[in-house]
């Protein structure tokens, strides 16, 4: 097994195979990986773009003209496609440069909350450390939304409920404000076990199981040894990552779509890397987490690292962007249109050129 | 048999490539436009669910059969109706609204900066699936490839076969992406070009408006 420690060796591992068949697959333009990188960039750039372009008509307030001309009796769609937008473009992003996907990612995160999806939350609370998220006094506003049980629909349905559930094991600060709406949650859902979850279609079961092995830590550190809970969750989420793997791989065959960066997978999904994110993040054991994940994953597919190599990327690169990241989630309607928040120029730079492989833009 | 209304992003093409497709060629599969004549023999060989799975899963690739490329062999036309669910978006969190995605076809997955084409269509489609009826647009949808990950295609694709006539063709929009100032690229609409013959799909479905 290849180790994905750096986005050169990411890259390389998502190439297609050198002659593999008819067409134009194996024809490499430049090193390994650079047509990936290439579609990468500007996949990231289009529906960043796409949302930018949802953002610039409610800011003249026009309205979301081609939105409400389609679905004039469904509100929820713009904010829908305004949040799915930066989704997608963060995790096109990731493969480009970790700190453009940051910025992506947590305005995917603050424009599913303001849609009033518990994914948003599950989503910051993910990728960012605890740290950053208190920096800008917005935890209050972040978590107002998901109080009350009934406050929105979304709070009904069994998956978004399961995301605020991941949440509050991963984080013991905030099951006391979401406390009237996972209560009794738990077994709700154990109804919905079998339920698809989020992009890869994991039966809901496996993310309630991740949640109790979170939640009970201290009980299976007591019975199973100190030990006991690092690799009780190194397995779950080793699990999850061999699936995604799978269905990459299976994505891959249809080699036109890989190479456009349009495949329906998306190559680093951000829920994943979310929940090893919650997972990492929710004691003093990062590094010894991630070593066993790791461990766990040694002799299977390389592109079953991706969500932790993705979140190893965005953690380094959190201290350097921490205050735009703060902006954001303070005045996200402001965030996108302010200079100081401009993305890099990233048409020039590409990871060969970088020392080591990986890193942002100088 | 219903209506479906569909979007369909085109690229390399001009403003008055669009106008024309708009108000008399209408979309042509690219077969159609490289061999400018196909017989009807010819047309009932290539639709077939082989065809069509090349169409959809080896679209770059060298056609098993035939000299080219199944991109340049194609009878299909690929378009989108979108795929736009509350319950879906609840359960994956991404919505697939059909312009979004036309868009992303018209600037070539990103790479083409410049003039872009949507065009809103309509076509026919069954209730069942049928590859060989010509007039028969088929909606895809993939029960058994990509099961790891989704429980069907998220896309919304629809295949219309041969071509879309003109007639079927409400409009286009003229879109421009390019970089803006600071080097940001935006996505600019220049205009709304509607079809003076376009026949509304109302006309030929059992609907009866009062009189």
């Amino acid at each position: 097994m290849a180790r994905l420690d750096n986005r050169v060796s990411v890259l390389a591992a998502l190439d297609l195979p050198a002659g593999d068949g008819p067409g134009r697959g194996g024809t490499h333009r430049g090193p390994r990986g650079y047509e990936i990188w290439e579609s990468a960039l500007r996949q990231a750039e289009f529906y960043a773009t796409y949302a930018e372009m949802l953002e610039t008509r409610r800011r003249l307030r026009r309205g979301e003209e081609w939105v409400r001309e389609t679905y004039p009796d469904q509100d929820w769609v713009g904010p829908a496609t305004l949040a799915s937008s930066y989704l997608l473009a963060a995790q096109h992003a990731a493969l480009v440069d970790a700190r453009w996907a940051t910025r992506l990612a947590v305005r995917a995160g603050t424009a599913y909350v303001a849609a009033g999806l518990p994914f948003g939350l599950f989503l910051l609370t993910g990728l960012l450390d605890d740290r950053t998220l208190d920096a800008g006094a917005v935890l209050g506003d972040l978590v107002e939304p998901f109080r009350e049980p009934d406050a929105s629909d979304a709070l009904r349905h069994p998956v978004q409920l399961t995301y605020l559930l991941l949440a509050a094991a991963s984080r013991p600060w905030l099951r006391d404000p979401l406390r009237q709406t996972v209560s009794g949650a738990e077994q709700w859902l154990t109804a919905h076990s079998l339920h698809p979850i989020g992009a890869q279609g994991v039966p809901i079961g496996q993310y309630l199981e991740l949640a109790n092995a979170m939640r009970y830590d201290e009980e299976t550190a007591a019975a199973r040894g100190d030990d006991g809970p690092v690799r009780d969750i190194a397995g779950r989420l080793a699990g999850l990552y061999r699936t995604q793997a799978a269905g990459l791989r299976t994505a891959q065959r249809n080699r036109y779509l890989w190479r456009q960066g349009a495949s329906t997978v998306s190559i680093i999904d951000l829920e994943q890397v979310a929940i090893s994110g919650l997972a990492l993040r929710h004691r003093q054991w990062y590094r010894r987490l991630s070593a066993a994940i790791t461990a766990e994953l040694d002799r299977g597919d390389d592109l079953a690292q991706l969500s932790v190599w993705a979140m190893a990327s965005i953690d380094t690169e959190l201290t350097t962007i921490a205050p735009s990241v703060t902006d954001i989630m303070r005045e996200p309607d402001r965030a996108w249109r302010t200079e100081d928040f401009r993305e890099p120029d990233i048409a020039v730079v590409d990871p060969w050129h970088e020392i080591g492989g990986d890193g942002g833009h100088g | 048999m219903f209506v479906q209304m569909c979007v369909k992003g085109v690229n390399y093409i001009t403003l008055d490539d669009a106008k024309d497709i708009l108000r008399k060629r209408g979309l042509v599969c690219t077969w159609g436009r490289l061999a400018r004549q196909i017989s009807s023999a010819e047309i009932d060989q290539r639709l077939t669910e082989q065809e069509l799975y090349l169409h959809l899963h080896a679209f770059d690739e060298k056609h098993p059969a035939r000299g080219g490329l199944v991109r340049n062999e194609t009878p299909f036309i690929s378009l989108t109706a979108g795929s736009v669910q509350r319950d879906a978006f609840l359960a994956q969190n991404v919505v697939h609204p059909a312009h979004e995605i036309a868009m992303d076809f018209a600037t070539d997955f990103g790479q083409r900066q410049g003039d872009c084409f949507v065009f809103r269509c309509w076509v026919f489609v069954g209730a069942q699936p049928n590859v060989a009826v010509r007039s028969q647009a088929e909606e895809v949808r993939e029960l058994h490839t990509y099961t790891k990950y989704s429980p069907v295609q998220p896309l919304g694709e629809i295949v219309a076969k041969i071509e879309v006539p003109a007639r079927q063709i409400e409009k286009f929009e003229h879109y421009q992406y390019v970089r803006g100032g600071q080097g940001k690229l935006q996505i600019r609409r220049l205009g709304i070009y509607d079809n003076p013959n376009y026949i509304d799909p109302h006309t030929v479905t059992n609907y009866r408006d009062h009189l």
